[in-house]
C-alpha cells in the first residue's frame, strides 16, 4: 500500500477493545439521545401546543375586533360620541406646567361684561355668556395688580358648543405680540391660561363661524384676592 | 447468535459461519468498506474478501473479540483495494482523512524499525488516556473514516465541535509519537 499513510495503516492495528467499545459506544449513545428525544418529544409538543393556542386565540381576537370596526364603520346608527366628554386641557405657554385645581382656589364672579371681572366667590359662580352667529368676543386679560403668582394662579376658559357650533379660538400675548393659539373647532374645548406674566396683557378672541348661538364660559382661579382682571370687548 | 458460536463454527469448518457473520456483521462491513472505497460493488467485493480472509485465518486464530477483527480486516482489505484503485477515484472524505494523517505523521518520517502492530499499541495507549467521547470520535473518523457529519449526527455534535475535536486530539497524538521516537 505505497499510497496509503503508514499512520493510517498502523491505526487499523489498535486494541481490539477500543474499536469494540467505540462501536458500542455509539449504540448506548443512540439509544439515550433517542431516548432523550422521546422523552423531549411531550414537552416540545405541548410547548407547540401552547404556542398554537396562543396564536389561535390572538388571531381570533384580531380578526374579531377587525370585524368590529368593519361592522361599526359601515353603521348608520353609530353610537353618537359625547363631545362634552371630550376636554382640553392645554396651556398656552410652552413653559408651563398643569395645576391642580382640588386646592381651595378664590374665583372671581362679579363680571360684568365690557367690565372688569373682580370679587371673590365660590369655583361654581362662573360667568357665562353666547355669542349670535357670525358674532366675535374678545377677551383681554390682564393678571397683574401686583399679587398674581404665575406659578399659582390661572385663567380658564371653557367654550361650550351646542350643536356642533363651528368657532375659532384665537389666544395671543399682546405685549410680546406672539400667537399662543389659533384652531377652529366645532367641539366644546376647555383652555387653561397659566404661568402667565405678571406683566404682561393677553387677548382671547373667539369667533362665532355656525349658524347658531355658542356659549362661552370663563374663570379665573386665584390664591390671592383682587388680582387679575379680564375686560370684555 | 453470539460472537463464540459463530467462531466455533469456523473451527469446525461449517460453512453457516459465514452467512452467520455476514447477517450479524455483513451492514457493518459494508459500511466500514463504502466509506473507504464509496462504491457499493468495489465495497461488496471487499467485504466477501473479507469472509474469505477471516475463513482462511480462523482456525488457527482465535479473536478475542470476533467484531474488531473482522472490522480490522475489511478496513485493511478496503485499503489495499483503494490503493490499487487510482488515486483519482479516491472520495473527499477519505483523502480529507489521509491528508490529516500524512500532516500528523508523513510517510516518509516513519521509521522502519517500527513495526505498525507496535506503533498500534503505542496509538492504543494514547488513545485511553484521552476523554472517551474525542477517543471515539477520533476511532470514528480514522478508523472507520466515517465523514464528520455523520459523526456529527451520531454523537449529536456540531462539526465544527468534531473537527475541533480532531484536531486536538491530532496535535497530541503528533507529539505523543514524536516523544516515543517514531518520527525519524
Amino acid at each position: 500500500m505505497t499510497n496509503t499513510p503508514k499512520l493510517a495503516i498502523a491505526i487499523g492495528y489498535i486494541d481490539d477493545d477500543l474499536v469494540t467499545s467505540a462501536i458500542e459506544y455509539d449504540q448506548i449513545n443512540t439509544m439515550n439521545i433517542r431516548r432523550r428525544q422521546i422523552c423531549r418529544r411531550p414537552a416540545f409538543m405541548r410547548n407547540w401546543s401552547r404556542l398554537g393556542v396562543t396564536v389561535a386565540c390572538l388571531c381570533f381576537v384580531l380578526v374579531l375586533s377587525g370585524f368590529a370596526v368593519l361592522a361599526m364603520s359601515l353603521s348608520d346608527n353609530l353610537p353618537a360620541i359625547d363631545s362634552s366628554d371630550i376636554k382640553y386641557e392645554e396651556n398656552e405657554h410652552s413653559n408651563i406646567g398643569i395645576y391642580s385645581t382640588t386646592d381651595a382656589f378664590d374665583v372671581f364672579g362679579s363680571f360684568e361684561p365690557n367690565g372688569t371681572l373682580s370679587g371673590k366667590s365660590s369655583t361654581e359662580d362662573l360667568y357665562s355668556f353666547s355669542l349670535d352667529k357670525g358674532e366675535s368676543k374678545t377677551l383681554s386679560i390682564t393678571a397683574s395688580n401686583g399679587q398674581f403668582t404665575a406659578e399659582q394662579d390661572i385663567i380658564e376658559l371653557a367654550i361650550t358648543s351646542q350643536g356642533n357650533v363651528l368657532f375659532q379660538y384665537i389666544c395671543e400675548d399682546v405685549t410680546d405680540k406672539k400667537e399662543l393659539a389659533n384652531f377652529s373647532s366645532t367641539e366644546n374645548i376647555n383652555r387653561v391660561l397659566s404661568n402667565l406674566n405678571p406683566e404682561h396683557k393677553y387677548e382671547v378672541t373667539v369667533i362665532n363661524l355656525g349658524i347658531t348661538d355658542l356659549t362661552l364660559n370663563i374663570s379665573i382661579n386665584s390664591h390671592h384676592y383682587g388680582c387679575g382682571e379680564i375686560i370684555l370687548k | 447468535m453470539d460472537d463464540l458460536e459463530i467462531i466455533e463454527l469456523y473451527f469446525a469448518r461449517n460453512e453457516k459461519a459465514i452467512e452467520e457473520t455476514d447477517k450479524k456483521y455483513g451492514k457493518l462491513c459494508f459500511r466500514v468498506a463504502n466509506n473507504i472505497l464509496i462504491n457499493d460493488e468495489d465495497s461488496e467485493e471487499c467485504v466477501n474478501d473479507t469472509y474469505l480472509s477471516v475463513w482462511n485465518k480462523i482456525p488457527p486464530t482465535r479473536p478475542k473479540c470476533f467484531m474488531a477483527f473482522i472490522c480490522q480486516i475489511v478496513r485493511f482489505l478496503s485499503m489495499k483495494k483503494l490503493d490499487f484503485n487510482s488515486a483519482l477515484k479516491r472520495s473527499q472524505d477519505i483523502t480529507i482523512s489521509y491528508s490529516d494523517l500524512e500532516d500528523v505523521l508523513p510517510s516518509d518520517h516513519f521509521s522502519t524499525e517500527w513495526e505498525y502492530a507496535d506503533v498500534g499499541k503505542i496509538i492504543s495507549k494514547f488513545l485511553r488516556q484521552e476523554k472517551e467521547e474525542s477517543r471515539n470520535v477520533f476511532i470514528r473518523k480514522y478508523y472507520f473514516f466515517d465523514s464528520i457529519s455523520d459523526i456529527a449526527e451520531r454523537y449529536s455534535f456540531t462539526e465544527s465541535k468534531v473537527k475541533n475535536m480532531l484536531y486536538h486530539t491530532r496535535i497530541k497524538l503528533r507529539e505523543c509519537l514524536k516523544k516515543e521516537g517514531i518520527e525519524v
